[in-house]
């Protein structure tokens, strides 16, 4: 299958010159949705820690990017920053929930968004609850697209180079028994650190691409905790299978979320809920892959 | 003889529930250093303290004449601290191979993998995922991924459980060769029948604290050693 990653990626390429408006919005998700799902696996999958507000650092992103690009700043320092910020931020204040473990640290990471979405709505500095409109030209959604594109093709040759290498088998020691690896002498913090920083970055890039594509942000859309629901049911399925389970289940989630919406527009939301039920009963640990 | 390690009145608590109450002793290069002991004792709340993973209330460890008693227990293992477990904790999604190869890499220490596996008798199944090993080939796998470190002194919690006879016996030579190699080792075991033939010394905790230090032979000759095994109503029971 990674034999088509080139095939794949040029149609990904020339995809908005031969799509309707309303298939490149889909494929613009997809891609999303995707790109979401690689960024919280370099913890989720690689350390064990869910991130459940992890979409904190998505928001911290989408709000430097918009706060610096509505002022005139450039696009490409608005989204190198818009990456800098959530790292940081997550380097600073993460370290002291890493202590934590599983459900407490989920916890915790929901505590950091609502936090910050809280921040945000009521600091008239950062747009409060008016947000921030961006006035953008009638490409930027491409461009936004590409930036999609872009940070899921890095980010799944990321997660294969983690796979395959030594660092990644030292972050699944971790995970798996990080007393025996510590016995081993491997020193965590540092590997987790780098991980939380990872993560930090390719959210906030994303956030700063959203950004673009939506050309509105306030802090209910992009410190939403469904987009955090959307991604863990992706992950939660895609246990199995981290190199190309985030793509295939959020392509699924997104045609089975769209399919709803068109045909049942009143009850898409209680179907869809049903259907992420019975999905995660029937593949409580994801579609089995044979082990990379 | 160099003493390797030296442990100085460590206590241990958890909550109100006193594990180890003053535990003392020290142990030499080339030496095996035997501790035995009821269940609950305190033996592998030692081990875990003396290897790291459990960081003493009190007292002191010393480690080749360095206090080591606030290091962490990567710092330990870095230093040629190498343990097992009761239970064996090999990483699943790795391989025999990848369990090495890590050991190796973050101890810093050049020594030969496939020389280690032949040692332990893994080699034919170095590439078989570590889950789908069998308890005795899990705690050859442990010793093996301690020995990586090129230890100077090695905790063994255990590593006899589980074992058949000829196990038992391959992995004694492994340990007797160790030995004669200058390594200090100190074992905690329930199976004494493979203990004795080639430890050194032994200790016997009960209840936290050491009843019995010195020689292989006198420790089932003390009384209170009886009792803690037997009991009051069978200490005076003579072998």
């Amino acid at each position: 299958m990674l034999k088509l990653l080139p095939f794949i990626f040029v149609v990904g390429c020339l995809f908005p010159l031969f799509a309707n408006p309303y298939w490149f919005r889909i494929a613009s998700s997809v891609l999303l949705l995707s790109s979401l799902s690689y960024a919280h696996n370099l913890l989720f999958y690689f350390l064990g820690y869910p991130a459940f507000g992890g979409v904190a650092f998505f928001g911290l992103g989408a709000y430097t990017f918009s706060s610096l690009y509505s002022k005139g700043f450039p696009l490409i320092p608005s989204l190198l920053l818009s990456m800098l910020i959530p790292s940081l931020s997550a380097l600073i204040l993460l370290p002291i929930m890493l202590r934590l473990k599983s459900h407490y640290f989920a916890i915790s990471t929901l505590a950091f968004q609502v936090m910050l979405m809280e921040l945000v709505e009521n600091i008239e500095f950062f747009g409060g609850t008016k947000g921030y409109a961006l006035n953008l030209s009638h490409h930027a959604n491409i461009i936004a697209y590409y930036l999609f594109l872009l940070a899921l093709l890095g980010l799944f040759l990321l997660v294969i180079l983690l796979e395959r290498s030594v660092f990644g088998r030292t972050l699944k020691a971790i995970k798996e028994d990080e007393t025996a690896s510590l016995t081993l002498g491997i020193n965590p913090m540092p590997y987790k650190l780098s991980m939380l920083v990872l993560m930090g970055m390719s959210l906030g890039f994303l956030g700063g691409a959203f950004s673009l594509w939506s050309a509105y942000i306030d802090a209910s859309t992009v410190f939403n905790p469904t987009l955090s629901v959307k991604t863990f049911f992706v992950l939660i399925l895609s246990l199995n299978s981290p190199i190309y389970g985030p793509f295939l289940w959020s392509l699924f989630f997104e045609m089975f979320f769209e399919t709803l919406w068109s045909n049942f527009p009143q009850m898409h939301g209680i179907l869809l809920g049903l259907g992420i039920m019975l999905l995660i009963l029937a593949f409580p640990r994801g579609l089995k892959w044979k082990r990379s | 003889m160099e003493k390797v390690i030296e442990v100085v009145g460590i206590k241990k608590a958890f909550g109100g529930n006193k594990v180890l109450e003053g535990v003392s002793f020290s142990a030499e290069a080339g030496k095996v250093l035997g501790i035995i002991g009821p269940n609950g004792s305190g033996k592998t709340t030692l081990i875990n303290i003396l290897s790291g993973v459990l960081t003493q209330d009190h007292g002191k460890i010393l480690f080749m004449g360095m206090d080591i008693s606030h290091e962490k227990a990567y710092v330990r293992a870095r230093l040629g601290i190498g343990r097992t477990f009761q239970i064996p904790r090999a990483f699943p999604s790795l391989t025999v191979l990848e369990n090495l190869q890590l050991a190796q890499l973050h101890s810093g220490k050049e020594v030969s993998i496939e020389s280690v596996l032949k040692r332990v008798g893994l080699y034919e199944l170095r590439n078989r995922y570590s889950d789908k090993l069998s308890l005795a080939q899990g705690k050859r796998l442990e010793l093996a991924r301690a020995l990586m470190l090129k230890p100077k002194l090695l905790l063994l919690d255990e590593v006899f459980a589980g074992m058949n006879p000829a196990s038992i016996r391959e992995v004694s030579e492994v340990i007797k060769g160790l030995k004669e190699e200058g390594l200090c080792i100190i074992m905690v075991e329930h199976v004494l029948s493979a203990l004795m033939p080639f430890v050194d010394e032994i200790i016997v905790l009960a209840d936290g604290r050491v009843i019995y230090w010195g020689d292989k032979y006198g420790a089932f000759k003390e009384e209170k050693v009886r009792r803690a095994y037997l009991g009051e109503k069978y200490s005076s029971f003579r072998v």
